[in-house]
C-alpha cells in the first residue's frame, strides 16, 4: 500500500514535469529557442534516428503484446452475459474437472425456478404442426477435450486437442450464450446450408468460427463450411453449420448433441455444467447463493455469475500482462540507456553552447528544460513510429489459452485488438524513455559552469 | 552425434562464437599487445559511457537469457529422439486420459498377461525390448488440505507411481537420493513434495496431513511428508505418492461408505490410471511396439488407447502456446538484440565522431586504416563480450541457485532451470551485437581523411 502511494506520487510528479516541459515549449515564456533543439537534432540526424529506432522497437513490441492480451480479454469478457449463472460441480472451478450426474441437472431447485428466464422457440407438435413452445433458458452442457487426428493433403497426420461442447437443446444454448449461425453463402443449398445439428445421435457438429478456420487450414482450405467433415474418434463428423464470428471463447469450440459427447467421450450420464439465464440480473448473486447452499438445495453446486466465471478465467491474462510489462520495462531500460548515451554526448559536444547560453542570461532551469525537451522529442518520434508499426498488426489472428490457473483452461483463437488505452500506454512508455533517459544528461548540462565550459 | 548437432544448432553457434571471439582476443593480445591494451584503455576515457553500454548489454542479455531458457526448454522436450525413446500410452480420444488399472497387466514386462506380440518382439531381438526399469505408470491425484476452501494455496498434486520407477524413468530425477526412495517405500502413506509446494503448504519433513481429493470426489487421504523432491525446476510444485496407497484409498472408501464403485461417476475403477510410460532403445523398436499395441485393440476396447513418443505428446499439449512462442522467438528476441545493437551503435558512433582528430593523428603516425578499424571493433567487442559473459553467468547462478529456476507456469512446466548453454549465450549475444553495432562506425573511423580533419582544425 505504502509502496503504491510512493509510486503514484512519483508518477504524478513525473507527469507534472512532462506537462511543464510541454508548457514551456508551447507557450511564449522565456526559454532557449526551440529552433536550437530542432537544429541540433537535424545536424546529428543519424544518431537521433538510431536512438528513436530503439524507442520505436520497444513501443511497437509493447503495443503488439498488449494487443494480444486485449484480444484475450475481449474474448473472456465477450463470453459473459450479465444475466447468466454458470453452475459447476461443488469444488470445481473449471468445466474440464466438473461432473454433474443427470439427476442433479434435470430439475432446477424450486427456490430459483420462478426467476429463470423463458422464451418461445419454434417446435413441432404431436400432430406435426409448427408451433411456438416456451422453454426455460437453461443450457445443459457436457464439455470435453477430445483428440482429433486429421490427415492433411500432404499426408501428414495432424493431431489437435479440440474443445467439444455437447448441448441438450441447440436453440436454447444459442440463446443463452448469444450464438448465431453464419448466414448462408449465396446459392447454398441442401448440405451447404448452415443449420443446427439434430438430436438423433448422429455425428453432426456446428463449429465455432475460429476453429472452422483452424481445422480448414489442416486440410488445405481457408475454412471448413457446412457439408465438410471433421475426423473425430476415427469417424467423419459432418459439419452442419458454422457460428458467426463473435468475441467469445465459444468461437474456438465444436458444438454437438449432448448424448453424442456423453457416449463417445467417456462422460456417460454426466453433464459438466449448466448455464441459466435469470429474469433479473440483480438477482444473480442471490440465485447463485441458493445453488451453493447445502441447506437450501438437495445437491449443492459451485454457482457463480458468468461474469465472475470468465473473470476468473482471465488469470492467464494477468500472468501475461505481468510478463509483458516486465519485459517491456527491461527493454525500455535498454532504450533509455540509448537516449542517455546520445544526450550525454550532445551535452559534452555542446558544452560551449551551454556556456554561451548561460552568459546570455538563460537560467539553469531553462537549460534543463531545453535538453529535456530534446529528449522528449526523441521519445515522441519513437513513440509515434512504434505505435504506427504496432497498429499494423491489428486484427492478426493468433492462438492462445485462457485459464483460471487451477488446471483446465480453454484454448482460444483470438484477434490482436488495439484500443485507445494501448496507444496511450505506448506513448507513455516512449515519453518516459525519452524524459528519464534525458534527465541525467540535462542535469549535467544544467550544472555546467559558464566560464569553465567556455575554456 | 548428428541428432545432438541438429538439436543444438543455435547453442553450438553461440559456443563457437564465444570460443572464437575469446581466441581472437587472446591472439590479438599475443600478436599486438599494445593495440589490445590501447583498446582497453580507450574504454576508460569515458567511464560513464562505458558503464552505460555495459549496463544496457547486461540488462538485455539477462532478459533474452530468461526468455530463451523457456523457449529452449520447451523445444527440447518436443524434439524427437532416435535413441532411448520414451513412449507414452494414453486414452485415445480424450483429455484427461483415464484408463483402467488392468491395462497395466498387458504391458508390464513382468506380467504373465503381457501381450503376445510383445513376447514375440522380445524373442525376435533376443532380449526384452523393455524391462521393468523402462516401465512406469502414473495416476494423478490432486487435493486440498482445506475441505472448505479449495484453492491454489492449499492444493497439492501427486504423481501416484511405484517408487522404484523414480530413478529410472522420471526426467531429471536420475540422481535422486536413494534414501528418499527408501523412505517412500517404507512408509505406505509417505509422499515426496517439491520445495515450493512444501513452503506453500507450510509443511515440514515428517509432518502428517490430510488431503481431500479434487479429481476423485469423496476420496480422502492421510499422508506423511517423508522428503523433498530435489530442486530440478519441473517438480517444484508437484509430489510423488505410492501407487499402492492410492489404490488402497479407494478400497477404504468402498469399505467405509459401502458403495459399489462402478456406480460412482468419479471413483469407478476403470478411470484411475492416467498414463503409461515405456522406454525403448530406438525408433525401430518404437514403431514395432506401437504396431503391436495398435493391433491389440481387443485388450483395450474398454477405453481405446494411443501410443506416441513423449516428445510428440508434449508437442500436442503445448500447441495452444505455439503462436505465442513463435512470436517471442521470431519477433521479441530479435527485437531485443536489435535494441542492443542500436545502443552499441549509438555509443561507438559518438565515440568515433569525438575522436576524429585523434584518429587522424594516429594515421599520420603510421597506423594503417585496417588497424584503426580493428581497434574500434576491439573496443566494442571487448566491452560487450565481457558484459555478456558476466550477465550470462550472473543470471545462471542467481536464477538456478537462488530462485531454483525461472518460474513461469506454462502447460505443465512450473519452472525452468537455465541450461549450461546459457554461459555461451551471453558472450555470443554480446559478440553479435557488438559486431553489428560497431562495424559501420569502425568503417567510418577507418575512412577518416587526415587532410579533411586537419583542414577543419586549421
Amino acid at each position: 500500500m505504502f509502496v503504491g502511494y510512493i509510486f503514484m506520487a512519483l508518477a504524478g510528479l513525473f507527469a507534472l514535469g512532462v506537462l511543464f516541459i510541454i508548457f514551456v515549449a508551447v507557450f511564449p515564456v522565456p526559454k532557449v529557442p526551440l529552433q536550437y533543439n530542432l537544429r541540433n537534432l537535424q545536424v546529428r540526424w543519424l544518431t537521433v534516428l538510431i536512438t528513436a529506432l530503439a524507442i520505436t522497437l520497444v513501443v511497437a513490441l509493447l503495443t503488439v503484446m498488449l494487443a494480444f492480451v486485449k484480444g484475450m480479454e475481449r474474448l473472456t469478457e465477450g463470453s459473459a452475459n450479465p444475466a447468466n449463472i454458470v453452475v459447476l460441480e461443488e469444488g470445481s472451478t473449471d468445466e474440464v474437472m466438473s461432473k454433474l450426474p443427470l439427476v442433479r441437472v434435470a430439475d432446477l431447485p424450486n427456490q430459483i425456478q420462478e426467476f429463470v428466464a423463458r422464451k418461445s422457440f419454434p417446435a413441432i407438435d404431436e400432430s406435426g404442426n409448427k408451433v411456438q413452445k416456451e422453454k426455460e433458458l437453461v443450457s445443459r452442457e457436457v464439455f470435453a477435450i477430445v483428440v482429433s487426428m486429421q490427415r492433411a493433403p500432404d499426408g501428414e497426420l495432424k493431431k489437435r486437442f479440440l474443445q467439444m461442447r455437447g448441448i441438450e437443446d441447440p436453440l436454447v444454448s444459442a440463446e443463452v450464450h448469444g450464438i448465431q449461425l453464419l448466414p448462408d453463402e449465396p446459392g447454398a443449398e441442401g448440405e451447404k446450408k448452415n443449420r443446427w445439428f439434430g438430436t438423433t445421435r448422429g455425428k453432426e457438429a456446428v463449429l465455432g468460427f475460429g476453429i472452422a478456420k483452424l481445422l480448414g487450414k489442416d486440410v488445405g482450405k481457408d475454412t471448413l463450411r457446412a457439408g465438410d467433415t471433421v475426423r473425430l474418434r476415427d469417424q467423419d463428423w459432418t459439419v452442419v453449420g458454422v457460428m458467426s464470428p463473435a468475441t467469445s471463447t465459444y468461437g474456438s469450440e465444436i458444438w454437438t448433441d449432448d448424448k453424442v459427447v456423453q457416449d463417445n467421450f467417456g462422460r456417460e450420464g454426466n453433464y459438466t455444467s449448466y448455464t441459466l439465464r435469470v429474469t433479473d440480473p440483480k438477482k444473480i448473486e442471490e440465485m447463485a447463493k441458493v445453488l451453493r447452499d447445502r441447506d437450501q438445495v438437495s445437491y449443492s453446486f459451485n454457482a457463480v455469475s458468468e461474469k465472475e466465471y470468465f473473470s476468473n478465467m482471465s488469470k492467464t491474462n494477468q500472468q501475461f500482462s505481468f510478463a509483458i510489462y516486465l519485459i517491456a520495462v527491461v527493454m525500455a531500460l535498454g532504450g533509455m540507456l540509448g537516449v542517455m548515451i546520445t544526450m550525454f554526448a550532445a551535452v559534452s559536444q555542446r558544452a560551449k553552447d551551454i556556456g554561451v547560453l548561460r552568459l546570455l542570461g538563460f537560467k539553469r532551469w531553462q537549460i534543463l528544460c531545453s535538453f529535456l525537451l530534446e529528449a522528449l522529442i526523441l521519445g515522441i518520434i519513437g513513440g509515434v513510429l512504434g505505435v504506427l508499426i504496432g497498429i499494423c498488426f491489428e486484427g492478426t489472428e493468433a492462438n492462445g489459452l485462457v485459464s483460471g490457473g487451477q488446471g483446465g483452461g480453454k484454448s482460444i483463437i483470438l484477434k490482436l485488438t488495439f484500443d485507445a488505452g494501448i496507444i496511450v500506454r505506448g506513448f507513455i512508455f516512449a515519453i518516459v524513455m525519452g524524459v528519464v533517459g534525458g534527465l541525467f544528461p540535462a542535469i549535467a548540462a544544467m550544472r555546467l559552469r559558464p566560464l569553465e565550459s567556455l575554456r | 552425434m548428428l541428432e545432438f548437432i541438429g538439436n543444438n544448432v543455435i547453442n553450438l553457434i553461440a559456443l563457437a562464437l564465444s570460443v572464437l571471439v575469446a581466441l581472437a582476443g587472446l591472439v590479438y593480445l599475443a600478436l599486438r599487445p599494445r593495440f589490445f591494451w590501447l583498446a582497453v584503455k580507450n574504454l576508460w576515457r569515458n567511464p560513464l559511457r562505458t558503464a552505460l553500454i555495459s549496463f544496457a548489454t547486461m540488462v538485455l542479455v539477462v532478459v533474452v537469457t530468461l526468455i530463451w531458457t523457456i523457449i529452449y526448454s520447451l523445444s527440447l522436450s518436443t524434439q524427437a529422439k532416435s535413441e532411448n525413446l520414451k513412449i507414452i500410452i494414453t486414452e485415445k480420444y480424450q483429455l484427461p486420459s483415464r484408463m483402467p488399472f488392468n491395462f497395466i497387466n498387458y504391458l508390464d514386462p513382468d506380467s504373465p498377461q503381457l501381450l503376445e506380440g510383445i513376447r514375440k518382439l522380445n524373442a525376435k531381438y533376443g532380449e526384452p525390448i523393455y524391462t521393468k526399469k523402462d516401465f512406469m505408470t502414473w495416476s494423478f491425484f490432486g487435493g486440498s488440505t482445506d475441505i472448505k476452501k479449495k484453492d491454489l494455496k492449499n492444493f497439492a498434486f501427486f504423481f501416484c507411481m511405484e517408487a522404484d520407477s523414480i530413478r529410472s524413468m522420471m526426467d531429471d530425477l536420475e540422481d535422486i537420493d536413494e534414501d528418499l526412495i527408501r523412505k517412500l517405500k517404507e512408509n505406505d502413506n509417505g509422499v515426496l513434495l517439491g520445495g515450493e509446494r512444501i513452503k506453500t503448504l507450510k509443511l515440514q519433513i515428517g509432518d502428517n496431513f490430510e488431503l481431500d481429493s479434487m479429481n476423485f470426489k469423496d476420496i480422502k487421504m492421510k499422508l506423511k511428508l517423508v522428503g523433498k523432491i530435489p530442486d530440478v525446476g519441473r517438480y517444484n510444485q508437484a509430489g510423488i505418492m505410492n501407487v499402492e496407497y492410492f489404490k488402497k484409498a479407494f478400497d477404504k472408501y468402498k469399505s467405509d461408505v459401502g458403495k459399489n464403485l462402478t456406480d460412482h461417476p468419479d471413483v469407478s475403477p476403470d478411470r484411475r490410471l492416467n498414463l503409461i510410460w515405456i522406454r525403448v532403445k530406438n525408433q525401430e523398436r518404437f514403431n514395432e511396439l506401437a504396431k503391436v499395441i495398435d493391433e491389440s485393440g481387443v485388450f483395450f476396447s474398454e477405453r481405446p488407447i494411443k501410443v506416441e513418443t513423449g516428445s510428440s505428446a508434449i508437442a500436442s499439449f503445448i500447441e495452444p502456446y505455439q503462436d505465442i512462442l513463435t512470436g517471442v522467438k521470431l519477433l521479441l528476441v530479435p527485437a531485443i538484440l536489435l535494441i542492443m545493437t542500436l545502443v552499441v551503435s549509438i555509443a561507438i558512433s559518438i565515440s568515433v565522431r569525438e575522436r576524429r582528430t585523434e584518429l587522424a593523428v594516429m594515421k599520420v603516425l603510421g597506423f594503417k586504416p585496417m588497424q584503426i578499424l580493428y581497434l574500434v571493433m576491439a573496443e566494442s567487442l571487448f566491452l560487450a563480450v565481457m558484459s555478456g559473459f558476466v550477465a550470462g553467468f550472473g543470471v545462471f547462478a542467481i536464477v538456478n541457485w537462488g530462485f531454483k529456476g525461472v518460474s513461469f507456469p506454462i502447460a505443465f512446466f512450473p519452472a525452468f532451470l537455465i541450461p549450461s548453454w546459457a554461459l555461451a549465450w551471453g558472450p555470443a549475444m554480446g559478440c553479435l551485437t557488438a559486431l553489428m553495432g560497431s562495424v559501420l562506425p569502425a568503417w567510418n573511423a577507418r575512412n577518416v581523411k587526415v587532410s579533411e580533419v586537419f583542414a577543419k582544425v586549421a
